[in-house]
């Protein structure tokens, strides 16, 4: 069901031409997860987009082209909060990337029982 | 070690999206599809002779899931600006874009087949890079692998690509010894059914294997797994057993027979070197990891849940966002943090740990529920 709200918010905001301002009026109570920070303007990437796209990563034409921000990624994760809790899928920011770091887009997570 | 909240996985595959100015690997591309292995203090002995896997502060670098140079975090949760853990193992895959440190980056050199190979960073490595790097059997040795999940399963190909003339697996589900068959096991025992383990080993090899490797971290496996060495024989710890457990040996005889009990961590190896030796193997058809790993679509999520629970299934590995989940052969119920799991947004598939008793019961009594959820 998060999925087709977010289809839904995904279709909207492609196929008009919303501004910052309109967009913050829409009834929903889902926020698409934006992959640059909330500062930098965006208007609606009017790309090609298979039919089920679900993901903002989507958007981005070539999946060669750098980001433009390396601050304050937005992004999802599971959370573990505390010891032998549930891993959460929440909204996370990841700071930066730093001159010794690489930031990856995970395709696959194994998981290891040794952790 | 680690503090909460954080973020786990140590075993990713995916795509390179930014990298930093400083990064030492200047061939590493945006776009590039990477796996992600452990990462490394960079100045102790071994680290600065080619290896890394013994790195004197491997647990605290690892698992301290922070930036070694401040102790930072890149991580916040976006709702409350609240510090999460989130380099665990310098990576912290269990997240949709991780920042990880340029350590554990492996150029993956068959992209097409990323998902087989995303436990190369760990499990797979940590099996065959002991027999690979550290025993090294021969064709007239005898090697016994005990507890064949993704790192005994690929001990046991390693062993089989190096034609050792006597290959033991001893498990207690019999699907897995079945499939230690198939993949090249001389004899199985099921530890399961009683009797005496290392009087089995002994008959069978003739005095003592010449290799042991124990991949279950139970302390009665690891006493066993000494026990069943021979003569000048090599037992290899790789399993992680529990905080504060002890093995009893009996000295002499471990005197008498010379023998030797060592500790592995992640089959000492180079991830560099290792990843991409043991995909050129599967490559070759000699390292068939893919029968370890079982793909279902989310419509049968509850086959999944099912051959989890009947050992068919093992380790979970999760395909971010998408509807295919892919499974290996391993009971879950091995998870030593006891952790549940969200397997998929959306879909919350609770497992609970079960209890790991060398003789006795798997128990399957842990309820399977799973709910949508509004995320």
């Amino acid at each position: 069901m998060f999925a087709d709200i977010f289809y839904l918010i995904r279709e909207a905001v492609v196929n008009s031409n919303e501004t910052e301002a309109t967009k913050t009026k829409m009834p929903v109570t889902h926020k698409p997860l934006p992959l640059l920070s909330p500062s930098v303007n965006r208007t609606p990437v009017k790309t090609e987009v298979a039919p089920k796209a679900h993901h903002v990563e989507n958007i981005i034409p070539s999946q060669t082209t750098p980001l433009d921000e390396t601050k304050n990624i937005e992004t999802t994760a599971l959370v573990v909060k505390e010891p032998k809790a549930d891993f959460e899928l929440m909204p996370i920011v990841l700071d930066e990337v730093r001159p010794d770091e690489v930031l990856i887009e995970m395709k696959y997570s194994g998981i290891c029982t040794s952790s | 070690m680690v503090e909460f909240p954080a973020i786990f996985g140590h075993e990713g595959a995916g795509i390179v999206r930014s990298i930093g100015s400083n990064v030492k690997d200047k061939s590493l591309k945006v776009g590039d599809a990477v796996l992600l292995s452990f990462t490394t203090c960079g100045t102790c002995k071994p680290c600065k002779t080619q290896h890394p896997a013994f790195c004197h502060k491997h647990a605290v670098v690892n698992q301290s899931a922070v930036r070694m140079s401040d102790g930072s975090t890149p991580a916040r949760l976006k709702n409350s600006n609240k510090s999460v853990r989130s380099q665990y193992f310098g990576q912290s895959s269990f997240s949709k874009m991780s920042v990880v440190n340029e350590k554990c980056v492996v150029k993956c050199p068959n992209p097409d087949s990323m998902a087989v190979y995303a436990p190369i960073g760990c499990g797979f490595q940590t099996g065959a890079g002991t027999i690979l790097n550290v025993l090294k059997p021969e064709v007239d040795d005898s090697v016994v692998i005990f507890g064949l999940g993704s790192v005994g399963l690929a001990a046991l190909m390693a062993a089989v690509q190096r034609n050792v003339g006597k290959i033991i697996a001893v498990d207690i589900v019999e699907e897995r010894l079945q499939l230690a068959k198939e993949l090249g096991a001389t004899h199985t025992i099921n530890s399961r059914q009683g009797g005496n383990v290392p009087g089995a080993i002994k008959g069978v090899t003739g005095g003592g294997a010449n290799f042991a490797v124990d991949c279950t971290g139970i302390t009665k496996v690891i006493e066993d797994m000494v026990e069943s060495v021979g003569p000048q024989g090599t037992a290899a710890l790789v399993g992680v057993p529990p905080a504060n457990a002890r093995v009893k040996i009996d000295p002499l005889s471990f005197l008498l027979e010379n023998k030797k009990f060592v500790g592995v961590i992640e089959g000492d190896s180079n991830p560099r070197e290792l990843i991409p030796q043991l995909v050129k193997l599967h490559e070759a058809g000699k390292f068939p990891i893919d029968k370890l790993c079982k793909t279902y679509p989310v419509a049968k999520l509850q086959d999944a849940i099912h051959d989890m629970h009947s050992g068919k299934v093992s380790d979970i590995l999760f395909q971010w966002y998408n509807t295919l989940l892919l499974t290996d052969r391993r009971p879950l119920s091995r998870l030593s943090t006891g952790v549940r799991m969200v397997i998929a947004p959306g879909v919350r598939l609770q497992i609970g740990y079960v209890e790991d008793e060398y003789t006795g019961a798997i128990s399957d009594s842990q309820s399977c529920k799973y709910s949508s959820r509004i995320l």
